[in-house]
């Protein structure tokens, strides 16, 4: 166990390099000349990370430059230059956020507090540049091609979120433009789709997402430059999950009153389809993370994916992803996951059981029997002996 | 060992270092930096380690004994919730027909079996205080059913005060933070449903009410801040378990959140603001001033800053903005001075808290 780190803390806690070196010097793994280069190479890429200020500065800005584009969008809007159903609402939403790259590429050059004015100044017309953009370049395509709304503001966020990537090193810009451009993406296919292809959209959709995810696990590069993108399809999976299993498991009570069309989106084909592609990804996860040579056929791997087939079979997916979650969560050290699939297995198996339709008698034993199999697995752990630390494990460097 | 993978602007980074006069890189400038699998993969790829150290460090990383022992933590989790859960339906379901002296000594049994279960199990282990923690919630439920079944006619606030009380002492030995948030929810809780519920206090006194909510919280962070002077000594070890910053970051927050009403509401009212707005909107002036002076000098902490300079800069931007179309400007002239208004207060706070990072004022605080 990690010095300093017993107890319940061990759930959340990455360790730390130090004790990393000292592992690979105590095993031998490296001569100490290598270790100068690795402690540097650390530092290389920690400095390259820290590059952007810390997120509670950031989020102090954005919290800024919201209230301050708002108030300047309403300025504008009482000089005549902010009119929605004037076209070239567009060319000045573009001016704005031309003007915003010009300010912030001013302002890092800059040094003090004239830096921190020019890019909150560069924050507050970039909200009202893209706010202006989106809604005059909408209403252009709208007219032009006769395009529905929602494909239409859902391009134009995908063309915000790729100059973001392009013109903008801000993080939270960077997730904030990506995450709406996916939810306007689901938006687009649950409300604008043909109904024999909605089901077909939103498992491609799925896919696409779990695919764009495991990708960013496969190449840590590619994750490092694009994390705000990595939240954001996270973020937008859950979205998109959460809701309509919500709304199946909440429905439940309000059936009659859904059209034939959402009763067979929502019917068996979305159980399948969503399911079984959620429980493909959560062995895939598993299989990636135990995806050592000769790990596959060892017995806690064998023991975890036949859990997770059981997962697949009897619980929906809602709980199959918040799984898949606090898994990655711990897998990633990044316990804001974890604890959003554990809000999410609270929520989800809450809906669960209280939409078993059984009287209050046999949901308790199915609870109390379903809580003690949980349990006997737990046990199971225990006398097979494989939370014990074993001489190769962390730690026994320290 | 050759570096096969290295983006140019890493190759900028190390000619910088290379310049700097230190010399070789100390060991100390790695302390707090995290390790993960993310890091290793990229020391992979850029050639600094090799396949084998790679895939030796995965294993060390996270070992099959750490999964083993966090599937077993989660199962064992989910499985006493289902099961307690499935208890409760049970009771739910025949609650009509159990006596009443049964239902209370179901519960009582439930109290002692929690609470002897946490005293034979350690303080340390996660299991006696989820026990204790369990005890404490029981002892809610008993009072509401006994409030139940006798129609004692008591308060509400009553309910909660006295649940406080009696999990006092629990909270004071268990070293548990869920357990003294617990606590803490219940004693604010319990003096929020007593003030709406004397005639007296209704009418005019939300400002006072706000603050004594405040004060109440911050007396909690000034324990908390007082019980960890200095990481070195052996208070400091003694209360290790209230040392994870968030715990601060918490109680600022609820500080704050109940710091924010009184300025706002005399902000809003300054013109026909009473005697006791104004006295509370002074009082909360001076905590806030406090806190500030707290989180830079005495225990220097930037986010807590951020927390701060956050209200503070919101107040600012509602109160020009509420003073200038009062007395100065219409519409236009109003949006004008309060975007420019937002935009230098937020900018100078950020510019603020840059500086106090550059100065590097909280490293080495307790708890990080």
């Amino acid at each position: 166990m990690i010095e300093g780190n017993k107890g319940y803390r061990f759930l959340i806690d990455a360790p730390q390099v130090s004790q990393w070196v000292s592992f690979l010097q105590t095993r031998g793994l490296v001569h100490d000349e290598d270790l100068a280069d690795i402690r540097r190479d650390i530092l290389v890429i920690k400095t390259r990370e820290k590059k952007e200020a810390p997120l509670y500065l950031r989020a102090l800005s954005a919290v800024g430059a919201v209230i301050s584009g708002l108030l300047l969008i309403y300025l504008l809007y009482l000089f005549g230059l902010f009119d929605l159903g004037d076209m070239s609402l567009s060319i000045n939403g573009l001016v704005f956020i031309g003007l915003s790259a010009l300010l912030h590429a001013h302002g890092v050059r800059k040094t003090n507090l004239a830096r921190d004015f020019y890019i909150q100044l560069a924050l507050t017309w970039l909200q009202a540049g893209k706010v202006a953009l989106v809604a005059g370049l909408a209403q252009i395509v709208h007219d032009a091609f006769g395009i529905s709304w929602f494909w239409t503001v859902s391009a134009i966020l995908g063309l915000i979120m790729l100059l973001s990537f392009l013109a903008f090193p801000s993080s939270i810009e960077r997730f904030v433009s990506s995450f709406a451009f996916l939810v306007s993406l689901w938006i687009c296919l649950l409300v604008d789709w043909s109904d024999q292809f909605e089901l077909t959209g939103f498992v491609m959709m799925l896919i696409a997402h779990i695919l764009a995810l495991a990708s960013f696990l496969r190449w840590p590069l590619v994750r490092q430059k694009l994390t705000s993108l990595y939240d954001a399809l996270l973020l937008s999976l859950c979205l998109a999950v959460g809701v309509i299993q919500g709304f199946v498991s909440i429905g439940h009570e309000a059936w009659q009153d859904v059209s034939e069309e959402v009763k067979a989106f929502l019917g068996i084909g979305y159980r399948w389809s969503v399911e079984i592609t959620l429980s493909l990804a959560l062995i895939a996860l598993i299989v990636w993370i135990a995806g050592r040579k000769g790990s596959l056929g060892r017995e806690p791997v064998v023991a975890s994916l036949l859990g997770a087939v059981a997962l697949a079979l009897l619980s929906n997916a809602g709980i199959i992803l918040a799984i898949g979650l606090m898994i990655l969560g711990f897998a990633t050290h990044r316990p804001g996951h974890t604890l959003l699939g554990l809000l999410f297995a609270l929520f989800f198996g809450f809906l669960y059981y209280y939409n078993l339709d059984l009287s209050l008698l046999q949901k308790s034993m199915i609870l109390i029997v379903s809580g003690a199999l949980l349990l006997l697995a737990s046990g199971y752990i225990y006398w097979r002996g494989w939370y014990r630390q074993t001489g190769k494990a962390r730690g026994a460097g320290t | 060992m050759p570096h096969l993978n290295v983006p140019p602007q890493d190759k900028r980074i190390v000619a910088a270092m290379d310049r700097q006069p230190e010399g070789p890189i100390d060991p100390d400038r790695l302390k707090g930096v995290a390790l993960d699998r993310h890091l290793l993969d990229e020391l992979s790829q850029r050639g600094t380690i090799s396949a084998d150290v790679r895939l030796e460090s995965l294993n060390w990383l996270h070992p099959a004994h750490l999964w083993a022992r966090w599937a077993m933590v989660m199962l064992m989790a989910f499985g006493i919730a289902l099961v307690l859960t499935g208890i409760i339906f049970f009771f739910a379901f025949n609650w009509a027909s159990i006596p009443d002296l049964a239902k209370l000594a179901l519960i009582e049994a439930g109290i002692i079996l929690c609470a002897f279960g946490a005293w034979l199990l350690s303080r340390e282990n996660l299991a006696g205080r989820l026990l204790l923690m369990a005890a404490a919630v029981l002892t809610g439920v008993f009072l509401a059913v006994f409030g139940q079944i006798y129609q004692t006619g008591a308060d509400a606030w009553q309910l909660f005060a006295l649940w406080a009380a009696l999990i006092t002492l629990w909270t004071l030995i268990g070293r548990f933070l869920p357990l003294w948030i617990l606590w803490l929810g219940l004693i604010n809780l319990a003096f929020y449903l007593w003030w709406d519920s004397t005639p007296l206090l209704r009418k005019d006194d939300t400002s006072a009410l706000y603050l004594i909510h405040a004060l109440m919280i911050g007396l909690v962070l000034l324990a908390r801040e007082w019980l960890l002077p200095d990481e070195d000594g052996p208070e400091s070890e003694a209360f290790h378990w209230l040392s994870p910053q968030w715990t601060r970051w918490l109680l600022l927050a609820g500080m704050l959140v109940f710091l924010f009403p009184p300025l706002m509401i005399w902000i809003a009212n300054w013109e026909t603001a009473s005697l006791q707005v104004v006295l509370s909107a002074l009082v909360a002036g001076v905590i806030t001033l406090v806190l500030f002076l707290a989180f830079r000098f005495w225990r220097p902490d930037i986010p807590a800053l951020a927390m701060e300079f956050l209200m503070i800069c919101i107040l600012v931007v509602m109160g020009l903005a509420i003073l200038l179309y009062d007395n100065l400007f219409d519409s236009l002239g109003t949006t004008f001075f309060t975007a420019i208004s937002a935009i230098i207060c937020f900018a100078a706070a950020a510019g603020y808290l840059r500086h106090l990072l550059a100065l590097g004022i909280d490293r080495g605080e307790v708890g990080q």
